[in-house]
């Protein structure tokens, strides 16, 4: 059979598959209930793919893992003495008892429990995404629809909505549950609350991947956090607490007077994680500029320990007296918003809908102000009532944020964060004087931006040196005589591999998928998701760069940025495109 | 507290989504595994691109070709979920994880060995023409790119198809 045969029939094979495997009624209430949900489907999938190995082309045998069937069933309960807490590595029973709270699907953003297996029966709790204290109790139901129910028992503190005795016994829907995996076995009284601090046998925790964080508060003015490790090897590297240079003991084991605010304990090693932050108090999991993770706790506090128990992370806090930071479900600033004549400024962390966080200011009667924004990871510099920052693509994590709005009038302020998904943290500010006028783009900028787009669209090209040169970043770079770049086709670089895309690589498409764009002048180069880069050989700039950027996009693997320098004659001379690399 | 009870809000769907769905569903569950290499996570990946079609659904409808959106971010998701994938196996194998998982045997396994090695657009690209017999400009539409591109992609990916396949029968 000829080879054009053989894959035609291949893919040909794979279609008639999915349309016999796929269970399109069943995918049908899926989406409905996701109505209002992030959408982590995706994310959800990929960890469930890490966990059971890196396998390419699973486009064989195995089976899509059910939401309420573990990747790995969870430990066994223990009791309520240290010396009990079972390794990571014992061998899990084989009926999973335990589970949370799925962290997307949830209708109305939380998981009703009720009084029976029936989706109208009376609401006793409101679990909220992660929600871990489900212990299921044996008894499951299956309804018409085909969704699986759950007869279940709480076993952490939670807002009750209905009348009822204690304990607190319901059901569940089983499509949103997700078994606790091995090593998250932690409750309240397992442990004791922030005593001691060498007391407990600690372990090497045994994978690389974080698997879930979860906190409570465990005592009066104490608050534990949790971070379980699934199966797996062990993080390499840790850091030490402070600016994470130094290195430290594997596995920690620290008992810190006057804990650095905010506390980061950062795991070099770790690329990817799933689970939820306790954004409520004060804890997030956050993906650092050079894509590994950290756990920063915003919420101040006295004394901290932290340890390794059982291939978890266990951190004590006992609080401070100090004034804490504003923080939100799903946005948090470091420290209090700055401001200064005519202008506020805010650093945070956030865990955006779809990746952008919306940033706004309105007056106290509620009225959105016009006023300059710019932002790290930014879009550039423009005047509008709201901005929108993509974090990453990435939304079981938290990124860091950084915020400038200027050219506001005296007066009294809220500062917005909108993630989408849940409340906007809102933080009060007030400006006592006016500012200067902030730099905004040259009209040259915005002119030579907008004849960039409309060549990329269909017409003539904007005036070219008499040679262009084209690079990718710094890496790769080529040149053209100004002839050539009337042709679009020589705005291609026909190279391989670059942030981790495969080429070609057209310096076009960016400005034809997304023509929407902003405008801005500056030395270093943007990057969504992550720092300016500086890699500009800002010794040879004569001008500054017109930076080109994308509004609106809903992910960072959406973005672009392509920068612009001109010559003396104001002719395009280089143009760097620049992408996002995951 | 124990407090009152709470009604909650049954969801519904309009019609047309309804239909758009379960026409779109298999097909959307067969590109992403041409794309994303695995069946098992194709069908959370097509699920994950309609639901974000639902949400949307007032836009999207109003589309002349709401299809292509939908491929369109099927296959970003499928790709996203390959990097993924990609940097947590170099993790995996530095730090002596589990091995890969060998495919079966079987002339359809000889195929999408090559097809694996292809880069991602040019993937992407084979997959919608045969998978869909999409014409070069519907591509072209679906990827983003210009149709010239969208012809390098399909002719240097159908080349390398036919030279693996041939070297490897």
């Amino acid at each position: 059979m000829k080879a054009e045969d053989r894959v035609r029939a291949a893919y040909r094979a794979l279609a008639e598959r999915a349309a016999r495997q796929a269970d399109v009624e069943a995918g049908l209430r899926r989406a409905m209930r996701a109505r209002r949900v992030a959408p982590a489907a995706a994310a959800v999938a990929v960890v469930v793919g890490l966990i059971g190995g890196a396998a390419w082309l699973g486009l064989f045998p195995a089976a899509p893992e059910p939401a309420s069937t573990p990747a790995t069933t969870p430990a066994p309960q223990t009791s309520s003495t240290t010396s009990s807490i079972p390794p990571a590595t014992n061998p899990p029973p084989a009926v999973p008892d335990r589970y949370r709270v799925a962290t997307d699907g949830l209708p109305d953003g939380a998981l009703p429990l009720r009084t029976a297996p029936d989706p109208t029966a009376p609401v006793i709790a409101e679990l909220p995404p992660a929600y871990a204290g489900i212990r299921r109790l044996g008894e499951t139901q299956t309804l018409d629809d085909g969704s699986v129910w759950y007869r279940v028992r709480l076993t952490e503190p939670v807002t009750v909505v209905a009348d009822g005795d204690e304990p607190i016994v319901g059901w569940l829907d089983s499509t949103y549950l997700v078994p606790l995996p091995e090593g998250l076995a932690v409750t309240n009284a397992e442990l004791e609350p922030c005593e001691g601090g060498t007391d407990f046998e600690a372990t090497n925790p045994t994978s690389v991947f974080v698997s879930s964080l979860r906190m409570a508060a465990v005592a009066e003015g104490c608050t534990r956090i949790v971070v379980g490790f699934s199966s797996g090897d062990a993080p390499s590297g840790w850091s030490d607490i402070g600016d994470g240079t130094a290195p430290a003991a594997s596995p920690p084991s620290w008992r810190i007077l006057q804990a650095p605010w905010p506390l980061i304990i950062h795991f070099p090693d770790l690329t990817s994680a799933w689970g939820d932050a306790a954004g409520e108090a004060g804890a997030y999991l956050v993906r650092q500029p050079d894509r590994s993770l950290a756990l920063v706790v915003t919420r101040p506090a006295d004394e901290v320990w932290v340890r390794t128990i059982g291939g978890r992370l266990v951190v004590d806090l006992r609080e401070a007296s100090r004034p804490q930071p504003p923080w939100g479900p799903a946005a948090a600033l470091l420290r209090a918003p700055f401001t200064g004549p005519g202008r506020v400024e805010a650093t945070g962390l956030a865990r955006p809908f779809e990746a952008n966080l919306a940033v706004w200011v309105e007056s106290e009667d509620g009225t959105v102000q016009e006023a300059v924004f710019s932002g790290s990871p930014t879009l550039g510099t423009h005047r509008t009532d709201r901005y929108a920052i993509p974090t990453n693509d990435w939304l079981e994590a938290w990124a860091p944020f950084a915020v400038r709005v200027e050219d506001l009038a005296p007066g009294e302020y809220r500062l917005v964060f909108d993630t989408g998904g849940q409340e906007p943290l809102s933080v009060p500010f007030t400006l006592q004087r006016s500012g200067p006028a902030p730099e905004v783009p040259s009209d040259e900028a915005n002119e030579l931006a907008r004849r960039l787009v409309d060549f990329a669209t269909g017409g003539t090209p904007p005036p070219m040196a008499d040679e262009v040169t084209l690079r990718l970043a710094d890496q790769v770079s080529i040149s053209h005589p100004a002839t050539a770049m009337t042709d679009p086709s020589n705005w291609v670089v026909d190279d391989a591999l670059f942030a981790g895309r495969v080429g070609p690589f057209d310096l076009l498409d960016g400005l034809r998928r997304w023509p929407n764009i902003t405008v801005s002048e500056r030395r270093t180069s943007p990057r969504c998701g992550g720092r300016p880069a500086d890699w500009w050989p800002t010794e040879t700039l004569l001008q500054l760069p017109v930076v080109i950027e994308p509004v609106g996009v809903e992910s960072c693997l959406e973005w672009y940025s392509l920068s612009v320098l001109v010559d003396g004659n104001g002719a395009v001379a280089e143009l760097v495109l620049d992408l996002y690399e995951p | 507290m124990w407090k009152g009870v709470e009604s909650v809000e049954l969801v519904t769907s309009p019609p047309e989504y309804e239909d758009f769905y379960r026409r779109e569903y298999p097909a959307m569950v067969a590109l992403a595994a041409a794309v994303s290499g695995s069946f098992a996570a194709a069908e959370d990946l097509a699920q994950e691109a309609l639901t974000r079609a639902f949400r949307r659904w007032g836009r999207i409808s109003t589309y002349d070709r709401p299809g292509a959106w939908l491929r369109r971010v099927t296959i970003n998701l499928a790709l996203s979920r390959r990097r993924r994938l990609a940097s947590e196996a170099r993790l995996r194998l530095r730090l002596g994880g589990p091995p890969l998982v060998e495919p079966p045997e079987g002339d359809e396994t000889h195929v999408w060995i090559a097809v694996r090695r292809l880069p991602a657009r040019q993937r992407a690209a084979i997959a919608l023409y045969y998978l869909e017999d999409r014409s070069v400009a519907e591509i072209a539409d679906i990827l983003g790119c210009s149709e010239a591109t969208t012809r390098v992609h399909l002719h240097r990916g159908r080349t390398k198809l036919a030279t693996m396949l041939e070297h490897d029968p």
